[in-house]
């Protein structure tokens, strides 16, 4: 049960790692992922509430109502998304049916570090 | 966000350069714009970033029965800001007649004075600068900033540190393809693109590596040549509507700001104009826009004909019959707030829900996209429990 904000954020960035692993992409590999439906042709729905979760979506780990859940893909993998975002960490995970297309910073990029700060323009 | 930015007497010193480079682009037979004897001039200055979605308003208005002309300056988001503030816009004019061939002439020889200015951020954004008293912001629509590559290119997508290793360190980057500072094409440190993306992705606006220009459609040519040798090195940043009207000629990369695991359109995919994940907070690079006018003491726009065209962008004041202003705005790319679903403080500030006063999803979705799933109506009766309110149209949640 997530209790708080700080909560949800931990677990949002526990989420995004994990989904970091799961779309090992190949560079730019024009993996279409398709989340969560909904979001499309429904006016103006107050932010939160557009879309259902995706079909293979699964419960995450017993997050609050609305909060995360794992969203169904075009491609056959799971990505955490949250429906019903509150903070600005959950607007960057939140449920969406657009295509989204991976950039892998540590096989693309040599100078970055997972976890660390990036390096100093000279 | 400090650490960027440079001091005023830096802008200042820039305007120089950029009037003349601006002069050398305009045509070499501009006359004095006040000796046209144009009919209801609207001067204004600013960036870039409006330009083509004035041009299409101007277009409008210079048809009608009694014409309006708005003429626009467009040095530069700060600049032309800077120029307002001083009354002393000495760079060359837009103006569009009612077939929407668009015109150029000269300012007053002493300097132009304004009515307004736009740019893309606020005033505090511009190095140096404020929001003096007696000068209103008024929040306009949604602009986005979007991030090109040739149309031919093989990329799809970037991240925000593939933005900061490939503009900080340009050949140096090992950000491959994007390696090559002739094909990395940037603006000057005084510009709205050039800020607010140097703020999205905490790189030093003043340590940008690249090619300069001076205005978004310069971007998408120095693109567009730049591929001529090497299109997947070609690199650029530009307004949205900008992006928008060149998709023939460049494409937009989706974006993965830190924090996310995978890039977004501001479209729910490259071919669709629907500006979904701007409008749901899922895409970052979008901020709203902002009018400048002078105003009295009540607050009110000491010009009546500005606080017209800035209550017809913002919807606030009915547009004149046969000019649909909003629709405009939804064509050239960018989004009216009654369209959004969320909102960030400041300009690139967190976002959060917002629910507007009187929403226009259905409606941007139908002019944007040329379909909704929204029900069409005309009264409320027409509605049903989910969507009961009629607006604009469309059967809307509320």
């Amino acid at each position: 049960m997530i209790t708080n904000k700080s909560d949800r954020s931990a677990l949002s960035l526990l989420l995004i790692l994990a989904s970091s692993a799961l779309f090992a992409c190949g560079g730019d590999d024009p993996t279409i992922l398709n989340a969560a439906p909904g979001s499309g042709g429904t006016g103006n729905q107050p932010s939160g509430s557009a879309g259902t979760n995706a079909s293979a979506g699964t419960d995450a780990g017993g997050t609050s109502a609305g909060g995360t859940g794992t969203g169904g893909t075009g491609g056959g993998s799971a990505a955490a998304c949250v429906e019903e975002p509150s903070t600005p960490e959950d607007f960057l995970v939140r449920c969406t049916d657009s295509a989204c297309r991976p950039f892998d910073n540590a096989a693309r990029l040599t100078l970055y570090r997972a976890g660390e700060p990036l390096p100093e323009v000279p | 966000m400090k650490s960027f930015r440079v001091r005023r007497e830096s802008i200042l010193a820039l305007i120089p350069g950029v009037a003349a480079l601006t002069l050398v682009a305009s045509p070499a037979l501009a006359v004095p714009c006040s000796e046209l004897n144009l009919p209801n001039p609207i001067y204004g200055a600013g960036g870039s970033a409006i330009t083509a979605t004035l041009g299409r308003v101007a277009t409008e208005l210079a048809g009608l029965p009694e014409p309006i002309t708005v003429l626009f300056a467009d040095p530069g988001a700060c600049i032309g800001y800077q120029a307002f503030l001083d009354s002393n816009v000495t760079t060359t004019f837009k103006y569009w007649d009612a077939a929407g061939t668009q015109l150029s002439c000269d300012p007053e020889v002493t300097g132009q004075q304004v009515d307004f200015a736009h740019m893309g951020n606020t005033a505090d954004f511009c190095p140096g600068l404020t929001l003096p008293e007696g000068v209103k912001d008024y929040v306009g629509p949604i602009q986005t900033l979007n991030i090109i590559t040739s149309v031919n290119s093989s990329e799809s997508s970037i991240s925000s540190e593939a933005l900061y290793f490939a503009f900080g360190f340009g050949a140096e980057s090992q950000a491959a393809p994007w390696t090559t500072e002739a094909g990395l094409v940037k603006r000057n440190s005084t510009s709205f693109v050039h800020l607010f993306l140097a703020d999205s992705i905490k790189l030093s606006a003043e340590k940008f590596k690249g090619t300069q220009v001076a205005a978004n459609q310069e971007s998408v040519n120095a693109v567009v040549a730049a591929a001529a040798t090497d299109p997947d090195s070609t690199l650029g940043y530009v307004s949205g509507s900008a992006a928008d009207n060149n998709r023939g000629t460049v494409k937009t990369l989706a974006y993965q700001h830190t924090g996310q695991t995978c890039g977004y359109y501001p479209d729910s995919n490259e071919s669709t104009l629907d500006k979904i994940n701007v409008r749901q907070g899922l895409y970052q690079l979008w901020t709203p826009g902002h009018f400048f006018a002078r105003v009295d003491d009540a607050g009110a726009a000491v010009n009546a004909q500005v606080a017209s065209l800035i209550g017809w962008f913002d919807g606030s004041v009915a547009p004149p019959e046969g000019v649909d202003v909003t629709s405009i705005i939804i064509a050239s790319g960018d989004i009216p707030s009654c369209a959004m679903q969320v909102t960030r403080e400041g300009v690139t500030g967190p976002i959060s829900s917002f629910a507007p006063e009187q929403p226009c999803g259905c409606r941007f979705e139908f002019a944007a996209t040329g379909a909704t799933e929204c029900t069409a109506c005309t009264e409320d009766a027409q509605c049903g429990a989910t969507s009961p309110k009629c607006r604009f149209g469309y059967c809307e949640a509320y």
